[in-house]
């Protein structure tokens, strides 16, 4: 399957955060959650892959073309849905329509007009009076309209009521039936990629933990229940993160094999979920 | 590139039609009172480069750059976006204020000096250089970028007071530029001197865009 992205060595050095060297790839056709908590790096990413900051190391291609050499053949292909829109606010949407339309080759009117019907979109009203739910759509139907190969959203779905947030997944999940489509979405909501995603690329503190599969995340993550023994120091280059319970000590490992070849008998070791991960990466290996 | 120009315009419409009448109508009249063209042109060139920059401080301000960064453009094309959309202001406006300053009864400057070729080379290079100056400081600083320059320029103004008697009058610099323009009329004649002085401001705008696009290429948003 071609690369609709295609991420090596990427990095990004500020002052009081350095994003390390991330490598993913986003198959053509499928959907891939960017997730980890509020600062890990996601929206540096997205950034980086629309050249909105500048790299300090690695390579950006999409669809095989790099993003800084082919900028602009790069972004008539990318569709951008961001949580925090970078938009002249006060103006009407039919005017930002009719600014940003001439610049895709590929733009399409009348689709447009059905998505906007379709989304409900008072096209009169000015950005800055609508509802952040309303604002996404606006943007999702820009995206639609110039018929993005890929789309890049960062953080869609936060703040939106649940209904938005369903029908916002269920477009997503629509637009890859196309298979040369793809979509990154970016969220800490881990529960928004349990039924949307195909792979996950999980980010913390600037590094990458995995990119893998949905499927393998599953059967390679998982929760080790014990006591105390779980935190001793020849098993704790075992696991990732520990959280103690009034039960005794859970932790999360990635290679359940040498967990139960280390410790025999007495362990409960569950399937890590999304949200698991997140919350014992965060935590962190020091924590028992 | 046009299509840069019908971005700015729709994106910032109510400001500049609503400017776009107010500032021509105001140099317009103040430009019938006057009796120096050289003043009249550095008051429009200086009124009608600030409405022309006005897109781009208000995006600094919205924080709305992101969106011409998610165009299909490169950073170059986008600058080059700006240089285009403020010269199609700054012309329009300046038509649009000659025309007010014309039909108003009992202007001091009639049509020979509002429409002669010095008046139009002398307000050519005032927005030239205001537009060169500020252009970069607007990308790189963003609003800040003018009250910078205005600044500056409010401590030079100090500063000029303070040493007047060695200058003995400011009209003297203010009126450099014209006094410039009449020089190269008179000694290339007209033809060559307005080529000479149009290709001069090409190359000052040239400078300016260069530096515009180094600055904004080097900028993360």
């Amino acid at each position: 399957m071609d690369a609709a992205l295609e991420i090596q060595g990427l990095r990004k050095e500020y002052k009081k955060f350095i994003l390390k060297d991330i490598s993913f790839r986003l198959d053509q056709g499928t959907i891939m959650g960017l997730v980890g908590p509020n600062g890990a790096g996601k929206t540096t990413i997205i950034k980086l892959i629309l050249n909105m900051i500048r790299r300090s190391a690695g390579t950006i291609e999409v669809f095989g073309l790099d993003n800084i050499a082919h900028e602009k053949a790069v972004k008539a292909r990318i569709g951008f849905v961001h949580e925090t829109p970078a938009m002249v606010e006060d103006a009407p949407l039919k005017n930002i329509k009719t600014a940003l339309a001439p610049f895709y080759g590929s733009w399409d009117e009348r689709l447009f007009r059905r998505l906007s019907a379709e989304f409900g979109l008072p096209l009169d009203k000015k950005f800055k009076a609508l509802s952040h739910g309303i604002k996404m759509k606006f943007q999702l139907a820009l995206a639609l309209s110039h018929d993005a190969d890929l789309l890049v959203l960062d953080e869609p779905t936060s703040g939106l009521d649940p209904v938005f947030r369903r029908e916002l997944l269920e477009r997503l999940s629509d637009v890859i039936q196309d298979e040369r489509k793809s979509v990154l979405f970016s969220t800490h909501i881990t529960s928004d990629l349990e039924s949307t995603a195909d792979s996950i690329t999980f980010i913390n503190r600037g590094e990458l933990v995995f990119s893998l599969p949905k499927d393998e995340v599953r059967e390679t993550w998982a929760v080790v229940k014990g006591g105390p023994e779980l935190g001793n120091d020849s098993l704790r280059g075992l696991f990732k993160g520990f959280r103690e319970t009034p039960y005794g000590v859970e932790a999360l490992t990635s290679d359940v094999p040498a967990v139960r070849r280390a410790l025999s008998g007495g362990l409960v070791v569950d399937k890590a979920s999304i949200e698991d991960i997140m919350i014992f990466m965060d935590q962190g290996a020091s924590h028992v | 590139m046009f299509k840069f120009v019908l971005k700015d315009f729709f994106l910032h419409k109510k400001y500049i039609l609503s400017l776009g009448i107010l500032y021509p109508l105001y140099v317009g009249w103040f430009g019938s009172r006057l009796h120096n063209p050289t003043v009249y042109a550095l008051i429009a060139a200086f009124m009608y480069m600030i409405v022309a920059l006005f897109p781009y401080t208000r995006e600094d301000k919205l924080k709305a750059v992101g969106l011409s960064l998610s165009l299909p453009a490169t950073r170059r094309e986008i600058i080059l976006g700006r240089f285009l959309t403020s010269w199609t202001l700054m012309i329009g406006l300046w038509i649009l204020g000659t025309a007010v300053a014309l039909f108003i009864p009992g202007g001091k400057l009639g049509a020979s000096k509002l429409l002669g070729l010095g008046t139009i080379l002398t307000i050519l290079a005032y927005m030239t250089a205001f537009l060169a100056a500020f252009m970069p400081l607007v990308v790189r600083f963003g609003m800040v970028g003018i009250m910078i320059f205005l600044v500056a320029m409010q401590v030079l103004g100090i500063v000029a007071m303070l040493l007047r008697a060695r200058i003995r009058n400011l009209k003297v610099i203010i009126g450099s530029v014209g006094r410039g323009v009449a020089a190269a009329q008179e000694a290339l004649g007209p033809a060559v001197a307005a080529a000479a002085v149009l290709i001069v401001l090409l190359i000052v705008n040239y400078a300016s865009f260069e530096l515009s696009a180094f600055l904004f290429k080097r900028k993360d948003y």
